[in-house]
């Protein structure tokens, strides 16, 4: 039995790596659990909390929210990445004189200490 | 426990260097981190580089501060023509099959 963190680099644009992530936490055996899926590079673009997906579609933001809730892991976006994405938080909007918050609030902006604790708390780290 | 991780650069440098601020925050708490160069991430060793932005950092100096930071496995596969930093290693494939084997990879 393991516990695993999954750690997105690529957008969420331009290939299918969140939706093979996506099934990977859906297909996991009973017993294994995820404790963070970790949103780097360009994958912070997930946690734009202003997606509109055409009509009948879901967002890739909402999927992972909803298997967050569902599995009850944390999604956390590497900070630097996503404040020069323009995707921040309240707390961060307020400390650069920003004009809005751009991520959705149930995703958190963490330094990269979070996936190097992965790795020293014995997670399996995946990346997709 | 720390671990050794290999991080695999197969993209050329970016205006941020996001791969090598992975592989840096990693070494600052105190994993094992060799960074293997290959393809076009071969591009972060060409000689002669400036940063990608203004006031961006310029990815041949942070190659060379690597080992400042605890990182002192740096390797080039297959490089070919381009005259190495004198702190990165020409391996093969079988050179690091062992690394593949046995150590948590990152690819950027």
């Amino acid at each position: 039995m393991a516990t695993y963190t999954l750690l997105l680099t690529h957008s969420p644009f331009n290939d299918s790596r969140h939706q093979l992530a996506q099934r990977f936490v859906e297909a996991l055996p009973e017993g294994n659990s995820i404790r963070q899926v970790f949103l780097y590079s360009e994958a912070v673009m997930v946690a734009n909390g202003s997606q509109q997906p055409p009509q009948g579609q879901e967002s890739t933001i909402d999927r992972w929210l909803q298997l967050a809730g569902q599995f009850n892991f944390s999604l956390h976006a590497c900070i630097a990445n996503s404040l020069r994405r323009g995707i921040t938080n309240s707390s961060e909007q307020a400390r650069y004189g920003l004009p809005v918050a751009t991520i959705d609030e149930r995703i958190s902006l963490v330094g990269l200490g979070d996936i190097a604790e992965a790795y020293i708390n014995g997670d399996k780290v995946l990346q997709f | 426990m720390s671990k050794q991780l290999l991080i695999i650069i197969t993209t050329p440098p970016t205006p941020d260097c996001e791969a090598l601020e992975f592989a840096l925050a990693m070494a600052a708490f105190d994993h094992d981190v060799n960074i293997v160069f290959c393809g076009d991430g071969l591009f972060w060793l060409q000689p002669g580089q400036t940063a990608r932005k203004p006031g961006g950092k310029n990815p041949q100096k942070l190659i060379k501060a690597l080992p400042m930071y605890g990182i002192e496995s740096i390797s080039a596969l297959n490089p070919g023509p381009i005259a190495l930093p004198d702190n990165t290693t020409e391996v093969s494939q079988p050179d690091i099959q062992h690394w593949l084997d046995n150590y948590d990879t990152v690819t950027f």
